[in-house]
């Protein structure tokens, strides 16, 4: 407390410092009076009015939920409500990790989050250095428009264009298999295939934005580096290679850190849109823990009460993991580089 | 020597050129082949399935969906959601942006601490789902669909960090004459951060248009359903019925309608695609340098 007031004073005092047109007797008054913090919030009250809805709006919808995690120590009954529950201890985290969605979910969704970082920033940044390469400005603003439109297309958009293609019975990949004479492929009842088919309708989705931002780094390097290799003779290539990759390194970097920092957040609208509820055959390979919170919550299909506590557990675990590698990472990115570290 | 490498250099543009057309076909394929299957007979689909050369064309389904007004009550639900979301979404944002970026607010840095706690610990989707759905009782409310993702957190620092940039010396001296912070904001900040608006905007509009995660939380009474939600309902739906019984009998010519749905869905995002895309750039770019 003491420390903030402390701040508080240095801070006005610069301030009144740098305010202009004032006289220097009243200008000590002012000052004096401005060092009081009250007085200060109550000047500035119009401010503070302005970020209110905001405080509020982030009041009912983060922080009110917050009490909603005790559900993970409870039995949950619907007359008891948040708080009027027999307590429980760790029994819903037991019976989480003893169960058999523990596994496949925590698998499925860190084998999809890394899959789609590896092969995501590949692609991302191959599309970027072959566009950055090509001479023509008028087809590198074509591409780069038309690469870029998916990412106004909505999730559930891209998994029905999936659907399209892969379709059972009248998909277009399995038209075409039945034109070359092999056999159907029954896409939405083999599991094996589905993290990649995944991962690639995120690229397909995403690498128009990421380009752009790879895009913009490229554009901030100093031509003069290229041009100096030129004289040195080196080629295109070479250049790409040795100029243009090991100074995007560093975007590439920090951009992964913060994607391993979510890597036990599934993407639940892309994965929810393709096996919905009732797909039980991709779920080996697709279920992930938000597909499942989201069954065992709404409960749809099954007649019974939802199951809050053991969801309220999962979400806990999901919590806690994500809150290890949010800090491991932030650690990991103020080893490397303290600037772009969150916190 | 020099005409060798000429040949080099021109075979290397030529195969960057097939690489990107092949890459914007692969964009464009699904776009069109929704369009075409949507206007083709029923028969078609059922028996080659979905096709560029189906065995005829017919405007069923496009009558259908205009005759019954399922599609047209979910459109109306999606435009009241995007209309009524986006000013407030980013009036607020905006508003909040700019007090947080004065340098007169005593406890900014602590305001901007409270906004970004929850994304560091977040409560996990059961809390948020249950605070929502029996706390603050929005079940099955056009409001659900707008209020919960009036606020990110992304774009208030978004537009602070944009405030940030406009010299302390314009509002320091619209002060001196006078004039209140709100006057500050509606007469000079607001006017001078156009491009980041115009981006926030964008943005936004394009969340609630696209959203069905919250439909898909918290709304199952049908005449709530926004677009996107419908059509995740309709595929659901024609899947059961595949499986249940082939065709079923029905009139309704059930798969051209779903893939007219998915059309008429997407149409007015691709229309407006080419006006609004160079903001989006630009908001990228902004977002990427200053975050």
């Amino acid at each position: 407390m003491s420390n903030d007031i402390r701040t508080d004073v240095n801070e006005t005092s610069q301030t009144a410092e740098a305010s202009i047109g004032m006289n220097s007797t009243s200008a000590q008054a002012v000052k004096k009076m401005r060092n009081n913090k009250f007085f200060r919030v109550l000047k500035n009250w119009q401010y503070y009015v302005m970020v209110l809805p905001a405080v509020v709006l982030f009041f009912l919808f983060s922080y009110m939920a917050m009490p909603g995690i005790f559900l993970a120590f409870q039995r949950y009954t619907i007359t008891g409500g948040l708080f009027h529950n027999e307590w429980i201890g760790f029994e819903n985290f037991i019976a989480f990790f003893e169960g058999p969605y523990f596994w496949r979910c925590t698998r499925n969704t860190f084998l999809i989050n890394i899959t789609n970082l590896v092969f995501g920033t590949f692609s991302s940044v191959l599309f970027a250095l072959l566009l950055n390469e090509m001479n023509s400005a008028k087809g590198k603003k074509i591409y780069q428009n038309i690469l870029f439109l998916p990412t106004f297309l909505s999730v559930l958009l891209v998994a029905r264009f999936l659907d399209l293609m892969l379709n059972n019975n009248r998909g277009v990949i399995n038209a075409l298999f039945e034109s070359m004479g092999f056999a159907p492929v029954m896409f939405y009842d083999t599991p094996g295939p589905w993290v990649g088919i995944i991962v690639f309708a995120y690229i397909w989705k995403g690498v128009g934005y990421n380009l752009i931002v790879y895009l913009a780094v490229i554009s901030g390097i100093d031509r003069e580096i290229y041009e100096a290799a030129a004289i040195d003779g080196a080629g295109r290539g070479s250049c790409m290679i040795k100029i243009t990759v090991p100074l995007l390194l560093p975007t590439i970097i920090i951009l992964s850190l913060f994607s391993i920092g979510r890597i036990f957040y599934g993407d639940f609208q892309l994965i929810h849109a393709v096996i919905g509820t009732t797909n039980y055959a991709l779920m080996d390979s697709l279920d992930i823990i938000e597909t499942y919170l989201f069954r065992s919550v709404t409960n749809a299909g099954a007649g019974s009460a939802p199951d809050y506590g053991t969801a309220a557990a999962v979400s806990l675990f999901q919590t806690l993991l994500g809150f290890i590698m949010i800090f491991g990472t932030n650690t990991l990115v103020r080893l490397y580089n303290k600037d772009y570290s969150l916190f | 020597m020099v005409e060798k490498n000429d040949k080099a250099v021109r075979l290397e543009q030529v195969l960057l050129h097939l690489f990107f057309v092949l890459a914007s076909i692969s964009i464009i394929y699904p776009i069109l082949l929704t369009f075409i299957a949507s206007i083709s007979t029923e028969q078609s689909i059922i028996q080659k399935g979905y096709s560029f050369f189906p065995s005829g064309f017919s405007g069923a389904a496009y009558k259908y969906l205009f005759e019954t007004n399922d599609i047209l009550k979910a459109y109306w639900v999606t435009i009241r959601v995007t209309v009524i979301g986006t000013p407030i979404s980013v009036f607020l944002t905006s508003m909040a942006g700019f007090a947080l970026s004065s340098k007169k607010v005593w406890g900014r840095n602590q305001i901007a601490l409270y906004f970004y706690i929850p994304t560091i610990i977040s409560t996990g989707v059961v809390a948020w789902y249950y605070n929502i759905a029996y706390v603050l009782k929005l079940k099955d409310t056009l409001a659900v669909l707008i209020v919960p993702s009036l606020i990110g957190v992304y774009n208030i620092f978004l537009v602070r960090n944009y405030y940030k940039t406009i010299p302390d010396s314009l509002s320091e001296s619209a002060e001196l004459d006078g004039a209140s912070p709100f006057q500050i904001f509606f007469k000079i900040m607001f006017p001078l951060a156009t491009p980041i608006t115009a981006t926030i905007v964008l943005f936004i509009a394009l969340g609630y248009w696209n959203d069905w995660y919250l439909a898909t939380w918290f709304i199952r009474e049908d005449d709530l359903y926004p677009l996107q939600y419908y059509l995740y309902m309709l595929h659901t739906r024609i899947t059961s019925d595949a499986s249940s019984s082939q065709g079923s009998g029905t009139a309704i010519p059930i798969n051209t309608v779903y893939l007219a749905t998915m059309f008429v869905t997407m149409g007015p995002i691709v229309l407006v695609y080419p006006f609004v895309q160079k903001f989006f750039i630009k908001g990228i770019i902004v977002g990427a340098v200053k975050g």
